[in-house]
């Protein structure tokens, strides 16, 4: 099960307060906490070692309660901004240790905890403008190195909704068989000969489709980086369909 | 409308990734342009190759067909066949114009050459050409006869009306020393192509036609090659009692006078619409013949020798030293020779003699005008003004017409 899957299927209940569905959600949260962490860090960080790694958990910790549906983010995006809030404040609350005196250091934490629930609602609103903003120019950047344009993509989007799924699954096939994600970054181009045999579509319908599949693909196989655009994606059949079966 | 995340934007328009996975060009509403943010815009639809190329050829070949529909003069309206001797024929179009001008004979393509009816009114052409034909000595006292036939190509569409153009071509006629016959009719589109097809003009199919259908048998050819007066002398025959629905006027002419014993024999002989043998009364003193004999044709040249008589006395016929004189200066002399022509009764012979002269070798224009023939002419000119000042200056006495020819 990915981890998406877990949310859903955890989230609500520990929300509830259902402390055996949080322990489960937080546990299976560790390798998206550690890479979120790591990103921010700008290094790699290890489970035990760097404080980093309990700021990240406790901020996600924190983001199962916060999370409020209305707020149409993905609970996992929203798991990330309160993580690198918080990891921003530990930043600052380090760099004001190492050059002020011992004393002064009881009082710190009261501002942070005394954030006007204003000041957080517009900070949450304009990091997650700006995370989306970054996201998506990050995603042009993934498609560049595979010669796709943006209006390319556009022109090759299947506009017929038979054709449009076809494709979809095979690009989940291709998200999903390691064998030929691996392929596709290595070479820059689709396994079209092993995709063919997997899906069962025709060579020339995938090349026809070559620019979306890659696409998708993409975005299947590094969903926990497009957050955002992977959770506005309501494929049909995914999040508790044949795909699960597949990633182990 | 199409919801989603904006991918990428320039300017007003953007692409957008919908829910269902679609990545759609959308044009943005304002205040709405963030990348990453789900955006509404409309659906840009770029036509595809194929139906570009189908809205442009389809674009093309209207602009093609537009110009080449103005390249092309407008179409005819009706056709106006004028058989004088020359037959010619002229395309009329919408607005009573005319846009072309086509002799169907030797003699039609020279009148033509001297007189050109183009761009100008019907009735203006009809009068100019009557009046060319006179002047060039192709209307004479032979060929007294002007058959002007109308061919609408449009049913009720009354672009030519005949009333005008006959009284247009009376006009023009009532100038002349001869006393001319002049017959309008309207033939079908039908019997123009028919007509075209044989090669002579609707007029005179028309004639050969109703020579067919009444028994008289005059064959194409001779409808071709005769003028209409000649046909009418040779055969016996009254061309308006040929066709379909004349309007017949003969100019200073007065009602025929028959003679009495026939106008008690056969009272109305010369009615339009009933061909003499038909009549079973008709000539009931001689034995029935067939129509070949024409026994009533005889009866009409008498008449129009009648006619001939009574409309210009004769002066100078019984004096032969005067025909001498008048023999020798044939050739160049048209007045005389028209004088000459009017003395039928005297010998017959003759004078078909000279008609097949003629027939051989048309006769030029006359040295001197005619009085007038020129007197009209000029009123015609002075009347179309401008446009055909520089081709026939109007005003230079003693100029002959071999003079104009040249500066045409």
């Amino acid at each position: 099960m990915t981890l998406e899957q877990y949310t859903a299927q955890y989230l609500n209940q520990a929300r509830q307060g259902d402390a055996l569905a949080r322990e489960k959600l937080l546990a299976q949260a560790k390798p998206f906490i550690q890479g979120t962490c790591a990103k921010v860090c700008g290094r790699s960080l290890e489970w035990g070692r760097d404080d980093e790694l309990s700021i990240g958990l406790m901020a996600f910790n924190e983001a199962i309660d916060r999370f409020e549906d209305e707020r149409k983010i993905p609970f996992l995006g929203f798991a990330r901004l309160v993580m690198k809030s918080r990891l921003s404040d530990f930043f600052r609350r380090e760099a004001r240790h190492r050059h002020q005196p011992l004393e002064y250091q009881a009082g710190d934490n009261a501002p942070v905890q005394m954030d006007t629930a204003q000041a957080w609602e517009k900070y949450l609103l304009e990091a997650e403008a700006r995370e989306r903003q970054e996201e998506v120019v990050e995603f042009q950047k993934e498609l560049s190195l595979y010669d796709i344009g943006v209006g390319e993509l556009a022109d090759a989007s299947p506009k017929h909704r038979d054709s449009r799924e076809n494709l979809l699954t095979a690009a989940k096939h291709v998200a999903e068989q390691p064998g030929l994600m691996e392929h596709l970054i290595r070479t820059r181009r689709l396994p079209v000969k092993e995709l063919a045999l997997s899906c069962g579509l025709h060579r020339k319908t995938i090349e026809k489709g070559r620019r979306y599949i890659i696409a998708m693909a993409l975005l299947l196989h590094q969903r926990e980086r497009f957050i955002y655009l992977y959770s506005y994606l309501k494929l049909t059949g995914w999040s508790e369909g044949e795909g699960g079966s597949h990633c182990g | 409308m199409v919801k989603g995340i904006l991918l990428q934007k320039k300017g007003p328009a953007g692409v957008v990734m919908t829910p269902d996975g679609r990545f759609v060009r959308v044009l943005l509403i304002k205040n709405q342009r963030t990348l990453g943010q789900e955006v509404a815009g409309t659906e840009l639809r770029f036509p595809s190759l194929l139906q570009g190329v189908a809205v442009a050829s389809i674009l093309i070949l209207v602009c093609v067909i537009g110009l080449w529909a103005k390249m092309m003069p407008g179409s005819a309206a009706a056709y106006v066949a004028l058989d004088i001797n020359p037959s010619l024929e002229l395309a009329i179009d919408n607005e009573g114009k005319v846009i072309n001008a086509e002799g169907l004979d030797g003699e039609g393509r020279e009148l033509l050459k001297k007189v050109d009816p183009k761009n100008l009114v019907v009735y203006q052409a009809v009068e100019l050409l009557v009046a060319g034909a006179s002047r060039y000595n192709y209307l004479n006292d032979t060929n007294n006869v002007v058959l002007a036939t109308v061919t609408p190509t449009k049913q009720n569409q009354k672009v030519v009306d005949e009333e005008k153009l006959e009284a247009a071509v009376n006009d023009t006629v009532a100038g002349l020393a001869t006393p001319v016959k002049v017959v309008t009719e309207r033939a079908t589109v039908q019997e123009h192509k028919q007509a075209s097809k044989q090669g002579v003009s609707v007029g005179r199919y028309l004639i050969h036609q109703g020579s067919t259908k009444q028994g008289a048998q005059i064959s194409i050819e001779e409808v071709k090659k005769k003028g209409l007066g000649q046909l009418e002398k040779e055969k016996g025959i009254e061309i308006q009692l040929l066709l379909p629905h004349p309007k017949l006027r003969v100019n200073e002419i007065q009602p025929t006078k028959m003679e009495p014993e026939k106008d008690l024999e056969s009272p109305d002989a010369g009615k339009p619409g009933q061909l003499l043998p038909a009549k079973p009364g008709f000539e009931a003193g001689k034995p029935t013949e067939p129509l070949k004999q024409i026994p009533p044709g005889l009866i009409i040249k008498e008449q129009i020798h009648q006619r001939l008589q009574n409309s210009k006395p004769m002066q100078n016929k019984d004096d032969p030293g005067q025909r001498k004189q008048e023999d020798k200066e044939y050739d160049e002399d048209e007045d005389e020779e028209e004088e000459d022509n009017k003395d039928h009764e005297k010998d017959d012979d003759e004078d078909e003699e000279r008609r097949d002269d003629r027939r051989q070798k048309p006769l030029g224009p006359p040295p001197h005008l005619k009085d007038s023939g020129e007197s009209v002419l000029e009123k015609l000119q002075e009347r179309q003004g401008h446009h055909r000042e520089e081709e026939h200056p109007p005003g230079k006495p003693g100029q002959g017409p071999k003079g104009t020819e040249k500066e045409d």
